[in-house]
């Protein structure tokens, strides 16, 4: 369609503003309107013209849960700025593929650094809501000692090769590894 | 507007407190059912909270931009549930009742575009105001006014090109 022909864009702009344009169109023409300053100018005139039919509508005023549930919903939706960064997905990955290493690390010196005395010492950080987050744990005492990890709430093949602890608990869950965690 | 496209959550509340009253009066005229509205009214406004960065001043004022997005939102549920609500008034006895009861300062306004619809014939007049008030479809609009889908089509253009010369458009 030739959206930049002189007289297609009062018309198309009126059938926009009126609300008859059927749904695919409406979202090719929004797309367009975003780029076409004609286009822009002639919706914003057809808009404001027919706009009064709107003012006129009495108020209603909504129930107090639809706002909650507005509420509810943006947090999940959050626009861009720089807490979304945080919330992503990605992030998050990032900061556990980070934090997988030190948490070895942090296991790896205690052990070293107190042989035949490491029983079954674990190591956990999980996200705020509980629904993610990596566990370390040692398999033996030593001298035959291993490290195994263990994602929560992800498929096996996701799961890294090392992970970090925020905390490491001896078996009486005595925190013992603050000291050897990475500070960040 | 502007502190919501930044993502500020209470200038979004404040918008919300200033204009929900408008909207939800809109979308209920077009949904005619109190908890449909309140579905438009809810995805509207995450809408608005995730388009906020669009908004253009030079392209409108707020509320005319907010208007379009309930009323779209407003429409796109009526047709995906495929239902009408029962029961809409005649839309120019719902029209003259607005402006009965229309407040000062939208009054010229609103009596421009009402001369303006009183130059139109009868029946295209009501088809304008079917599509505007209620949200009709074209198909719609011809089922009530008892008329094939291609003349209410032309009727619509004709129309639109009226207004358009007579609101100096």
């Amino acid at each position: 369609m030739n959206y930049g022909h002189p007289q297609l864009a009062p018309r198309l702009a009126a059938d926009y503003v009126l609300g008859t344009m059927p749904v695919r169109t409406r979202r090719r023409f929004e797309r367009e309107v975003a780029g076409n300053a004609t286009l822009a100018a002639a919706v914003a005139g057809w808009s404001e013209r027919l706009g009064p039919l709107d003012a006129v509508t009495p108020d209603q005023v909504p129930p107090a849960h639809v706002w909650r549930r507005i509420e509810q919903r943006i947090d999940r939706v959050a626009p861009a700025r720089a807490t979304a960064r945080m919330r992503s997905v990605g992030f998050f990955r990032r900061g556990f593929a980070m934090a997988a290493v030190a948490a070895c690390a942090a296991i790896a010196i205690y052990v070293a650094a107190n042989p035949g005395t490491v029983r079954n010492e674990v190591a956990m950080i999980a996200e705020k809501t509980g629904l993610d987050g990596w566990i370390a744990s040692t398999r033996h005492a030593a001298p035959d000692i291993g490290l195994s990890t263990m994602r929560l709430g992800v498929p096996e093949r996701e799961r890294p090769r090392w992970l970090r602890a925020a905390l490491l608990l001896t078996d009486d869950a005595r925190p013992i590894a603050e000291d050897l965690a990475p500070k960040r | 507007m502007r502190r919501t496209a930044t993502g500020d959550q209470s200038a979004f509340g404040e918008l919300y407190d200033a204009t929900s009253a408008k909207l939800f009066g809109v979308a209920l005229r077009i949904c005619g059912r109190r908890e449909i509205a309140e579905e438009v009214l809810q995805e509207a406004f995450v809408a608005i909270w995730g388009r906020a960065k669009d908004y253009d001043p030079v392209r409108g004022s707020v509320m005319t931009w907010l208007v379009t997005i309930v009323r779209h939102c407003a429409i796109d549920q009526l047709r995906h549930q495929q239902s009408r609500p029962e029961g809409h008034s005649a839309p120019e006895e719902l029209l003259s009742s607005f402006v009965a009861t229309s407040r000062a300062d939208t009054g010229a306004e609103m009596r421009a575009l009402q001369r303006c619809l009183d130059e139109l014939d009868p029946q295209p007049r009501k088809a304008v105001l079917l599509a505007y008030l209620y949200g009709l479809t074209r198909d719609e609009i011809a089922v009530r006014l008892k008329v094939p889908v291609g003349t209410v089509k032309s009727s619509l253009w004709r129309s639109l090109e009226r207004l358009q010369r007579c609101l100096g458009l």
